[in-house]
């Protein structure tokens, strides 16, 4: 199930950059607002699925202890990650008063796409919750 | 070391929540980041002095 709901998410993804548009918060058109809500459920299904794994997890024994702390630390921070990915998927005010088709943002306090880190693209500006959610991983 | 690693999670999530870039931390966020450090280096040198005793 974890499995499923990431290939989707990530083909998603990969299919709107190879399009050359945006495939989180976009709901500029009815297909990009179709494939925006199959991202937000399968990354629904990512965390519940997660969830559930981590209640299997801390239910059945793992061995020693070292290796179960550090199992059960692991699916924790998974689902701790994953949950703050939720943070980003509200609209702004500015997005709400100028509608652009964009519901959602990675920046804090500022639009997405300004100056940040190569490659990576975490602003050099402002918040950016890319990075909880990355760390997180 | 979980618990480590999900208050750098959590520090830099507060970050991010205060507007804050990640290459210009103020004073707070410096502060807890040193602070959390400091906690698991005391952490790690328990656990290998716990370990270490054991072995003996």
């Amino acid at each position: 199930m974890i499995a499923v709901a990431l290939v989707v998410e990530l083909a998603i993804i990969v299919g709107a950059a190879a399009a050359g548009t945006t495939s989180h918060f976009n709901v500029s058109t009815p297909l990009a607002t179709a494939m925006w809500s199959l991202i937000a459920v399968s990354i629904s299904v990512l965390w519940v699925a997660t969830f559930v794994a981590c209640l299997v997890l801390f239910r059945n024994p793992l061995g020693d202890r070292a290796r179960t702390i550090a199992i059960r630390g692991g699916a924790l921070i998974s689902l701790v990650r994953f949950g703050l990915g939720y943070l980003m998927t509200s609209p702004t005010a500015a997005q709400l008063a100028n509608f652009g088709g964009i519901a959602g943002v990675h920046a804090v306090g500022i639009a997405d796409g300004g100056p940040g880190l190569p490659v990576l693209v975490w602003s050099t500006v402002a918040g950016d919750l890319h990075i909880p959610h990355f760390v997180g991983t | 070391m979980t618990v480590g690693y999900l208050a750098v999670v959590g520090l830099v999530t507060l970050q991010a929540l205060r507007g804050q870039s990640i290459v210009m931390p103020d004073a707070v966020t410096l502060g807890l980041g040193a602070a959390i450090a400091a906690a698991m280096a005391a952490a790690a040198v328990v656990i290998v002095a716990r370990g270490t005793a054991r072995g003996r």
